[in-house]
């Protein structure tokens, strides 16, 4: 199995330099160069000052020498400075990033907690009235823009019943846990999940939807495998059959699905981090491209990637341990 | 005579399909004793493998066994509420299915899939005496190096080894009868006949009755005491192997064996029954076999035939007027 692990990080690392090349390009592609579109938002700078940005962002040298200084400086963390705020990129990230990562959490924590009994129970009692009205919900759910619901919610809960925070962040929820459990604080605790609630719910309700779906299709496909009729026939109880035997075959496809949507989640969910006004890394490239903060743009195209490489890794590692076939590919 | 293991009544299962109603199972009678082995023989959608099935409780919407009785060691199976069953399953009553690739879980090592018999039949037994337990299964079945084996994983083992595997299980709780539906048809000749001696030699060890399920009149010949020949839902003769076969009295047990290409005579000329099987949704009046039937007279479109014992042989039965 070691070796296996290798290999795919061998690849990932591969893939990453690939991406680092296309972000350092970034700069080629744009008509003129950055400077020039940075120029054109900001009528004050002169030739001067814009030879002197060149030099700095280093667009006099040729492509390949970008390329390895960028990569060069990206290993040791440098991802360039921010234009505007004039702090390093890295840094504006990482202060970011929790955020993000702890909405990308909840927001799969609440979806599949709901998608999965969903899944399971129409998936046993398929064309029931039960199952039509899964499939209702799923349909809603996947054609409902996350940033509508987002709207929906806040008019209802924020507005009109005046029960949770329209936006705003207050800090991590998983953080105040602990100080929850060992203080009692669960008043504190409740002040940090209220602002999670609307956002999350707004996230999780499509990923539900699609999950559900998936979970659903995936344990009809099992349930009529010989392998649960073979439980059956051994007097395993019917819970165990449903459960044991044909969820842990039938979680394998889902497992995919949901790391390519936690990889889209860490990359910043753009439009529901606007609505929420969510400190996360999605508005802020969001700021960074309204601005023109270039470097920014770069970095946060290249941390998003490497999450989203870093994801697949993962997925592709909990393959091994959850399909045993898997372990000699 | 004390009264047999197993005794099926006039078993009707039946299908509700959006073609209709499909007669699977349309009145099966048969008994078997402990310590023999009873070969169901027929054609594929015979409904051979269903009564298998039902016999084990395993008829699952939208089929239901639509009446007749099944005693097994002097108690009904049919309408037993689905606990009692569970009890039944896998511990007095197992079943051999026919691919093994399929029918054990993948992602389950094949130790656990033998413990967990244990584990619902015998609650109490401890995890060690368990573990003891599905070594020495493996190893009655035939698995060298059972204890490491015992933490493989399907995909680890040949075909042959997975029915060793599934037998293993099939034997644990020393059933009184085993349905093996189609136990060799998945695998290659030469591991068909390991797995074939396998089952006799477990078979008599232990006095298990034994129902084979099988299209393969050479796996019947070779392995039951007594066969039983199905055809659209209905067994058309029954009696001893060696009777049946060298004598056989109904038509459709007679183009079976015509049918079957002979290695000894490689000049013989095979005679495939013509035709095809019949649809049980809506299956021929009269005899269900007349229209494939060489020797068919009006009078077999009148009436489904009993089956019912030869002059010769009371034990060897058949349904069809023309042959008693």
């Amino acid at each position: 199995m070691l070796p296996l692990i290798i290999k795919r990080i061998a690849y990932a690392l591969v893939i990453i330099a690939g991406i680092a090349f296309v972000v350092s390009a970034m700069t080629k592609l744009v008509p003129g160069d950055p400077v020039d579109v940075m120029a054109a938002g900001n009528p004050g700078m002169t030739e001067a000052d814009k030879a002197r940005l060149r030099t700095q962002l280093g667009l006099d040298r040729p492509m390949l020498d970008q390329y390895v200084s960028y990569l060069g400086n990206a290993l040791r963390g440098d991802l360039g400075t921010s234009l505007r705020q004039r702090v390093p990129a890295a840094q504006l990230i990482l202060e970011r990033l929790p955020a993000t990562a702890e909405l990308t959490l909840w927001s799969m924590v609440l979806a599949l907690s709901v998608a999965t009994p969903i899944g399971i129970v129409t998936a046993l009692r398929r064309d029931s009235p039960i199952d039509t009205a899964g499939t209702v919900v799923a349909v809603v759910g996947v054609s409902t823009p996350s940033f509508l619901l987002g709207v929906l919610l806040i008019l209802l809960f924020s507005v009109q019943l005046g029960w949770l925070p329209a936006s705003g962040y207050k800090g991590s929820v998983i953080a105040a846990i602990p100080k929850a459990i060992v203080d009692g604080r669960f008043d504190l605790l409740w002040q940090k999940v209220r602002y999670f609630l609307l956002p999350s719910v707004s996230l999780a309700f499509g990923l539900m939807a699609v999950n559900a779906r998936l979970i659903r299709s995936a344990m009809i496909e099992t349930i009529r495998q010989d392998y649960v009729q073979f439980a059956r026939a051994k007097g395993v109880p019917p819970r165990t059959v449903v459960l044991k035997h044909a969820f842990r075959n039938a979680i394998i496809p889902v497992i995919t699905m949901v790391g390519l949507q936690l990889g889209n989640l860490l990359s910043g969910a753009i439009v529901a981090e606007t609505v929420f006004a969510w400190p996360g890394i999605g508005r802020l490239s969001v700021q960074a491209i309204t601005t023109r903060d270039y470097p920014l743009v770069q970095a946060t195209v290249l941390i998003t990637a490497v999450l989203f490489v870093g994801m697949n890794l993962i997925i592709d590692l909990l393959y091994q341990i959850i399909d045993p076939r898997m372990r000699h590919g | 005579m004390s009264t047999p293991l197993l005794q099926v009544h006039d078993l009707r299962v039946e299908y509700a399909s959006p073609r209709g109603l499909v007669r699977a199972v349309a009145g099966v009678s048969l008994s078997l004793d402990r310590n023999r082995i009873l070969g169901l023989v027929g054609e594929s959608g015979c409904g051979k493998s269903t009564v298998g099935q039902a016999l084990l409780g395993l008829i699952q919407p939208p089929g239901r066994i639509a009446g007749g009785d099944i005693r097994f060691e002097n108690r009904s199976l049919v309408g037993l509420p689905e606990r009692e069953m569970r009890r039944l399953r896998g511990n007095r009553l197992s079943m051999i299915f026919q691919d093994p690739t399929a029918t054990l879980n993948p992602v389950m090592t094949i130790g656990d899939q033998i413990a967990e018999l244990f584990r619902w039949h015998r609650p109490r037994m401890r995890r060690k005496e368990v573990q003891t337990r599905v070594t020495e299964l493996l190893e009655r079945v035939g698995i060298v190096d059972a204890d490491r084996r015992s933490r493989a994983y399907p995909h680890e083992l040949s075909g042959g080894m997975r029915q060793r595997v599934v037998i293993a299980c099939a034997l644990a709780l020393d059933p009184a009868l085993i349905v093996a539906d189609e136990p060799t048809t998945a695998l290659d000749v030469t591991v068909q006949a390991q797995i074939l001696d396998l089952i006799r030699g477990l078979q008599a060890e232990h006095g298990t009755a034994v129902i084979l399920v099988s299209h393969d009149l050479g796996v019947i010949a070779e392995t039951c005491d007594d066969v039983a020949v199905m055809y659209a839902g209905r067994i058309v003769e029954s009696g001893p192997t060696a009777e049946v076969l060298a004598r056989p009295r109904h038509p459709y047990t007679a183009g079976l064996i015509a049918s079957r290409p002979s290695i000894t005579a490689p000049d013989q000329v095979v005679r495939p029954i013509p035709g095809t099987v019949p649809d049980l949704a809506n299956p021929p009046v009269g005899c269900p076999f007349h229209p494939r039937c060489v020797r068919a007279v009006a009078g077999c479109r009148e009436g489904i035939p009993a089956l019912s014992p030869t002059r010769e042989e009371p034990r060897h039965a058949v349904a069809c007027p023309l042959a008693a």
